[in-house]
């Protein structure tokens, strides 16, 4: 019989396999940003790769492959978090020091204190964070992966800046509070320079 | 031929004029994400695509 040449499933697997492989990087940079752990965060994407492996059937070739798999690691990412509430990583404090260690270079703004200033955040601000300003995913696509509406994605992607922003440029917690009126937001958020 | 000046202590403000506009912490957050994406594949992964290529061979050996 001719016809449409029916991809057999051995064809299948190895498209799967070749955006697994593609999609290595990005996992890893959103793994890294969720957790500031270099290895956890491979870990935790090496899981998700062998989970959607598994799992490869349920993924209809041609649909989004990048929010599919996402999604997967982001389920895993909450539910290790859960799982493990001693999981050292996610403590600011102690993922700070740890970043500080870390080889540094010269930046316009440390890419370390920025890690170090997105663990401090809500984890629904810094995965949005990460998504769209670190990843490049859209809006729809973020809904698409969170699961929420696209209203949420910007509302928390538009707190987060702000939190993000007020982290790095803010005074410190311990500075002292100038005397007068406590203001609520840190002066530096809207300063013209 | 550029003006000398002390390159570590003025490259932080110099920098911060280099994209006039940008937004200092979406560069770094894209920075963050760059970094990473440029890193080499640690072994871990390599050892993991190459199970996944024994199946897909042994797949095929059924086919």
């Amino acid at each position: 019989m001719t016809g449409a040449p029916d991809p057999s499933a051995g064809q299948l697997d190895r498209d799967f396999r070749d955006q697994l492989i593609a999609i290595i990087p990005s996992l890893r940079a959103f793994a890294r940003g969720l957790c500031g752990n270099r290895d956890l965060a491979d870990d935790m994407v090496q899981d998700a790769m062998t989970r959607a492996w598994a799992a490869r059937q349920s993924y209809t070739p041609g649909t989004n492959f990048r929010a599919w798999i996402f999604m997967i690691l982001r389920n895993h990412y909450y539910t290790t978090l859960r799982k493990n509430a001693r999981m050292v990583a996610w403590d600011p404090d102690l993922a700070e020091r740890v970043l500080v260690a870390a080889p540094t270079q010269q930046d316009r703004l440390n890419v370390h204190d920025v890690q170090a200033a997105l663990l401090k955040l809500p984890a629904e601000q810094r995965e949005v964070l990460l998504l769209i300003g670190a990843n490049g995913v859209s809006y729809e696509e973020a809904a698409e992966i969170i699961g929420c509406a696209i209203g949420t994605i910007k509302s928390r992607l538009a707190r987060g800046r702000v939190a993000l922003a007020a982290l790095i440029d803010g005074p410190p917690l311990d500075a002292p509070e100038t005397p007068g009126k406590a203001g609520a937001c840190s002066p530096a958020l809207f300063s013209a320079d | 031929m550029p003006k000398n000046r002390a390159p570590e202590e003025s490259a932080r403000a110099s920098n911060e004029q280099s994209y006039p506009g940008e937004d200092p912490v979406a560069l770094a957050l894209r920075r963050l994400h760059d970094d990473v994406v440029a890193e080499p594949l640690p072994d871990d992964f390599l050892r993991l695509l190459d199970q996944i290529e024994r199946k897909i061979a042994g797949q095929a050996v059924e086919e």
